[in-house]
This record gives structure tokens, sequence and C-alpha cells, in this order.
């Protein structure tokens, strides 16, 4: 049977011999070829009003009802999407980097434009990311870590920041466009020390999934100080025993929560 | 307007342009998308395209994400065969609201899998910015700017 498919983009037409066993992916590949479109599944075929997605492409004609003399058109499906060009993204951390120094912290950084693997805080294994940057902060907050003595206050502390490379918006599948992991040594309910001191750095934080194109480095590692200062033990990383155990520690002791620090950075602070 | 001899990649009737970028705002906060349609036309063997309709798709989208919804396509396919059987689809359109005028990098592997005609061209338009700009994919090179020209007809 003859089916004639007319592609949208260039009004060409394509007449085919098929037979009703033919898969429609069969039939979109050899309209590609004739047309000389390079071979992809963002284009969907349309009969009648009825869309043929990829998920349709597997099924043959004769299962789909489309018969000799059907005339069918051949649309792309174009997806627009927001991600800084390289240079821009580049520009916007400069600005940013700017502003952790004039607010104290201390950071190194390291351009990385690769894919990464991290471990995930809501489930199980790992997530691939594409990372633009890796920041390596050093911050003061008054925390506390588990040494043989027993719990002691920490003041200092380092957290990685990987810039992913769709900073700074928010992805509707990759969520937020950064991950942070803890790199010092910590004891906190929502924070597993890093990887030097015997955990994974996972942190887990309600800012980072309410994470908002506004925010910054600066106001991110500003939200750690106060994460560090003010533990939520009602929402802990319930899968990480030192995790537990601190949440058990600060649930006896609540007036060790809270700020010690008036000034951002932990530096003194001219007032007047 | 200026009629010099220099033919530009671009020309787009005004009331396309508003019909774009009123579409733009009503979707705020988020991203829009849709087609341009038009003829490709050659003068002096430069090719350039006539946009003179755009065709809105009911899309799926996000403040950073924008495609068209399942069965859009089956409506736009329609459309244009019944309200512009005479055009061609020469293009695309969608919105960045409040981030400017750019290809990201979804859009420029969207534009060189979608639109293989090296004049079909990329509208994109920021209604916060109150900003718009044409680009086209160049291999090798990411994308370039278009320049561009508004037609407006007499009545």
């Amino acid at each position: 049977m003859i089916i004639t498919i007319n592609e949208l983009t260039t009004r060409r037409s394509v007449k085919l011999e098929v037979e009703p066993g033919h898969t429609v992916r069969v039939v979109v590949e050899e309209v590609m070829k004739a047309l000389k479109i390079p071979p992809t599944t963002t284009y969907r075929l349309v009969l009648g009003g009825k869309e043929i997605g990829p998920e349709l492409f597997d099924k043959t004609l004769g299962e789909l009802g489309i018969s000799d003399g059907a005339i069918m058109d051949l649309v792309p499906r174009p997806v627009g999407g927001a991600m800084l060009p390289q240079d821009k993204l580049l520009k916007r951390l400069e600005r940013e980097e700017q502003e952790m120094r004039q607010q104290g912290y201390e950071f190194t950084r390291e351009e990385m434009w690769r894919p990464m693997s991290f471990p995930m805080v809501y489930s199980a294994g790992l997530e691939t990311l594409d990372v633009a940057l890796r920041y390596i902060v050093t911050f003061q907050a008054r925390g506390f870590v588990l040494t043989k003595k027993g719990v002691e206050e920490q003041l200092t502390h380092t957290a990685s920041i990987y810039v992913l490379r769709h900073y700074p918006y928010l992805d509707p599948k990759l969520g937020a466009p950064m991950r942070i992991f803890w790199e010092s040594n910590i004891f906190h309910p929502n924070i597993c020390p890093g990887p030097r001191y015997g955990g994974n750095g996972l942190v887990c934080w309600k800012m980072i999934r309410e994470w908002g194109k506004t925010f910054s480095l600066a106001t991110l590692v500003r939200g750690l100080q106060l994460l560090v200062e003010n533990p939520n033990p009602d929402d802990p990383l319930s899968k990480i025993p030192i995790c537990m155990q601190a949440t058990a520690f600060f649930k006896e002791n609540p007036h060790l929560m809270g700020s010690m620090q008036p000034s951002a950075g932990g530096r003194p602070r001219v007032v007047g | 307007m200026s009629c010099g001899k220099e033919v530009l990649p671009v020309y787009i009737e005004l009331d396309v342009l508003v019909n774009v970028t009123r579409h733009a705002v009503e979707g705020l906060p988020n991203e829009v998308i849709g087609f341009l349609l038009g003829n490709a036309c050659t003068w002096n063997g430069t090719t350039y395209v006539h946009i003179t309709a755009s065709i809105r798709g009911k899309s799926v989208a996000s403040e950073t994400s924008v495609s068209f919804a399942q069965d859009a396509l089956a409506e736009v396919a329609e459309s244009i065969k019944r309200d512009h059987p005479d055009k061609e689809i020469v293009g695309w359109y969608h919105s960045h609201p409040g981030y400017g005028c750019f290809l990201s990098p979804t859009d420029i592997t969207s534009h060189r899998l979608c639109f293989t005609m090296p004049y079909h061209v990329a509208l994109v338009v920021d209604p916060l910015r109150k900003e718009a700009a044409f680009f086209r994919v160049v291999e090798g090179m990411g994308y370039e700017g278009l320049k561009s020209a508004i037609v407006r007809r007499r009545m």
C-alpha cells in the first residue's frame, strides 16, 4: 500500500510503499533519510488529529489503523530550555564570588565542566549531573563534633558547593542548580561528616529544595551557617547513624541550638 | 523603515510579533512555545524568511523549560492545513521570562534537530525585559543573532 507523509517545516512530501506489518519507526526513519533530516525522535507523526509519538513507534501501521492512501504530517517537536551560555554563567559567578569575599567567606574554586556522580539525600543510589564549578568554602558557625572525649564545640566548617550547569535555574527534573557536600567533621542531625571523617557529606536542607534564582552563593553559605547553628532534629538524615545520634543529643540539649555569633563569618563587626 | 539594498535574513509582520509577545506575557511566569509560519524566499541569491503568521502550541512549561503538550502538534498540523495551506513552518519561538534572549544548549540541540534548513530561525522573547531576538544555529559555532526587520502593511 502507498502512504504519503508531509513534512511541515519544508513542505516536502514523501510517498512510501509500505506493508501493514512495518513499524512506525522504520517508516519515520525512511522518511527522514529521504528528506536528509538527521535521525532523531524529536518529530511526531500526525494522522487525523491524533499524534503518534515515540511511545508508539514500535507499533505497526496495521495496529494503528493506517491504511492505503493515508496522508500524514511529520511535525518537529522543539523543546525550549533555560541555561546560561558558559560565558554568562562565569560572569554571574564572578559577581557572586565578589559577594562572598565581601562577606568574609574563604573559598577555592575549580572549573569542572563534566558529569559527576553524587549520592542522593532522599533515595539510595547515585545521580549523575553536569557540574560547572566546584567551590570549597570555609566559614564560621557554632557547631559541634563528636570526639573520643565527647561532644565538643567546633567553629570552623568546610563544605563543597558543586555548581551545576543549569545554575542559577531550578530544573524540573534535576532540581536545584547545585549540590552541597560537607568536607569537615560535624555532629549534626541534618549533616553527615565529610569523607575524611568517615561520612559521605550529605546535607539535608530545605533551602536547597526551595532554590530561587535570586539566591546566590553567599546566601547559600549564610544558610549553611544558620543550618549548623539551628539543627532540625525533626527531619534528620535517618539512615546515617551519627546523624541519629546527633538527633538524640540535640533533643536532650535544646539549649545548644541557636546562634552565638551576631556577625556573618564570625568576625568582629563594627556597629557604631 | 529604511529600504537599503541589503537583504536581511528575517522579515516579520508586525501583528505576528505582537501575537508572539502577547502569548509570552499571558504565559508568565512560565515559558511559552509556538511555531512561526511563512515562506522562504530568495532575492539576489540570498535566502530570507518572511514570517506572516504564528501558531501557539498548548505546552507543558515551567519557569525554565517548555515543550508541546500531548496532541498539541496534531492541532498545529490541522491548523496549518486549514488556515495556512500555502505556508511552511519556518521556525519556532519561545520565551525566556526575565533572563534575556539567547539560545541555551537545550535550545541549540532542539533547533539543530528540528529545523534543518539554513534559513530556519528561532525567535526568543523576554516579556519581562521587553526584548526579542532572532537566532540560527551555526554548525561548530553555537548560534548567531540575525538582523531582522518588521514589516508593517499599509491598510
